[in-house]
């Protein structure tokens, strides 16, 4: 995988882990999601992808108030691999 | 456990560096990603911390004025921490000095308040993820694995000291065990019985860990220690003897780390074991003349300026160490990540002038740690002396060292100094045990001389 389809996918993680984190009203899952976010933001900073200086901050394709959580989800929708059949066991 | 569950895919567990790509990043590149963060910093400062607004304010600086890495070193005020002490004793605990709301700041810590008092670290969650990076890139570098044992010879106070080594053992899955609350021979006990692999102490307390080992009839090169990893103070990486004495003591590799508490664990070992690197992905250094604020060329010795991106709850910037330092680029183990070889070669305050000639605490020290006879316990006294600061090395002979040995030693000491530093030092022994001992930073100047002649954080 190259650098940039890294980058690329990680972002598209973010993207998914925050629109799961506007869907629950659960604080445990919100407060997993947070950390899982901060480290993806951590990785593509090891990556040379400098996007913002912290994950939450607005500006963040993820930011609270960055767009919406619909908006968000249907980011993460696009960003997502096309859906394939399911394999027949 | 099942065989196939591991932390790292066998191709990362063989790879030399902890992240090739950033620590073998070519200059222009680095440089170009400095530029980038410096400016995200910037307005981050401006947008969230009252402290660097008002800052800014009184000088009509924007962020949109830092186009270039130049404009920040040029225009961004240099800070210092008495300025932060100050806005804190004024609103404790943490002033206006916050980026952050309170409710984010999930951990604090303090400096050791060595220089004076202490000063209050807020850390973000975020924050304690990224502070121990440094650690894991000396670590790796080191030669240390997932599958090693991190033993702390530390209390795990509020003091920051090795905080953030263990957020990086934990980022390394490590395993880690606490030497809270131990004694000296409980944590030698504490090694015997859980084997871990990697020690982590101030240098000199490694070597006090020697000492009481050897009265305790331990042989702590038959212990499981492969590694010993240092910071707080100066140590093998900066002082040749202290390293010697640490492996030979321990039978393990020594490695030290260089951090700031208030800043952050900053610059990770060379695997050259002579000096330690700047984490450029972490903080963004360079070097300035002390007295006229000039910027320093490559290799010249200058105060190490630094900025933390990572540090977002209090952030500093151009922030004044007062560490002097020795800055190259390029080195042999690979990293284009700026070098300090010898680590930190002196303080700003330390830097006293005796007799004409400028004298660095650690040359005084590495003199030291060369000669025969003389035990890793000394101090050296600062005094104020019909208008010249005068530096008087006391040191602890050898137990094995006949007492009446002892003023011999100390005339060859004295001659030693002169030969290498061109300047006499008075050099006085102490009886073998007379000096004080410390678990944490050890504190190395005795400062007498009168309040206005010291850097006003010392007074």
């Amino acid at each position: 995988m190259t650098r940039p389809q890294m980058i690329a996918n990680l972002r598209r993680a973010r993207a998914l882990a925050r629109a799961v984190y506007d869907a629950t009203e659960l604080p445990q899952l919100q407060l997993i999601l947070r950390h899982a976010d901060q480290n993806l933001h951590w990785a593509l900073w090891n990556l040379g992808q400098i996007d913002e200086l912290r994950p939450d901050l607005p500006g963040s394709i993820v930011a609270p108030g960055a767009g919406g959580a619909k908006k968000r989800a249907a980011a993460a929708r696009k960003s997502a691999p096309a859906k394939r059949k399911p394999k027949r066991r | 456990m099942p065989a196939h569950v591991s932390l790292l895919t066998p191709r990362a567990r063989q790879a030399k560096f902890w992240n090739k790509l950033t620590e073998t990043m070519p200059r222009a590149e680095l440089d170009a990603l400095h530029l980038t963060k410096l400016r995200k910093l910037v307005e981050y400062v401006y947008s969230y911390s009252p402290f660097y607004r008002r800052r800014f304010d009184e000088r009509g600086l924007k962020p949109r004025h830092i186009r270039s890495i130049a404009d920040f070193k040029r225009l961004v005020p240099l800070t210092d921490k008495q300025d932060f002490i100050h806005l804190q004793q004024q609103h404790p605990p943490y002033g206006d000095t916050l980026a952050l709301p309170l409710e984010m700041v999930a951990h604090h810590v303090e400096t050791s308040g060595s220089t004076g008092l202490p000063l209050a670290v807020p850390y973000s969650a975020y924050d304690t993820e990224r502070v121990g990076e440094s650690w894991t890139y000396g670590f790796w570098a080191h030669g240390i694995r997932p599958s090693d044992t991190f033993y702390f010879a530390f209390n795990w106070g509020n003091f920051a000291g090795f905080w953030s080594c263990y957020f990086a053992a934990r980022r390394m899955g490590c395993r880690v065990i606490s030497g809270g609350g131990a004694d000296s021979q409980g944590h030698i006990r504490n090694i015997q019985r859980m084997k871990p692999t990697v020690l982590i102490s101030t240098p000199t307390f490694a070597l006090r860990l020697a000492e009481v080992a050897r009265q305790m009839g331990v042989e702590l090169r038959d212990t499981s220690i492969k590694y010993t990893y240092h910071a707080g103070e100066p140590g093998p990486f900066a002082l040749p003897a202290m390293k010697r004495q640490i492996d030979e003591a321990w039978g393990a590799d020594s490695g030290e780390l260089l951090g700031i508490a208030e800043i952050e664990a900053f610059a990770p070992g060379c695997p050259e074991r002579d000096g330690v690197h700047v984490n450029e992905m972490n903080v963004f250094c360079w070097s300035m003349d002390p007295a006229s604020g000039a910027e320093c060329g490559e290799g010249e010795i200058g105060e190490n300026i630094i900025t933390s991106y990572t540090y977002s709850a209090q952030p500093l910037l151009n922030y004044r160490s007062h560490d002097l330092v020795r800055r190259v680029h390029g080195c042999d183990c690979g990293r284009t990540w700026a070098k300090f070889p010898g680590v930190v070669l002196g303080r700003t305050d330390f830097m006293v002038t005796v007799r004409g000639t400028n004298v660095y605490q650690t040359a005084v020290e590495n003199l030291l740690g060369e000669m025969p006879g003389v035990s890793p316990f000394y101090q050296l006294v600062l005094e104020r002396i019909e208008s010249n600061d005068q530096m008087m090395v006391e040191f602890e002979p050898d137990p094995s060292t006949p007492e009446a040995d002892w003023h011999a030693l100390a005339a060859r000491v004295a001659d030693v100094i002169h030969r290498a530093l061109h300047v006499r030092l008075d050099v006085a022994p102490v009886k073998p045990g007379g000096l004080p001992r410390y678990d944490l930073k050890t504190k190395r100047i005795i400062d007498k001389r009168p309040k206005e002649f010291r850097r006003a954080l010392d007074r």
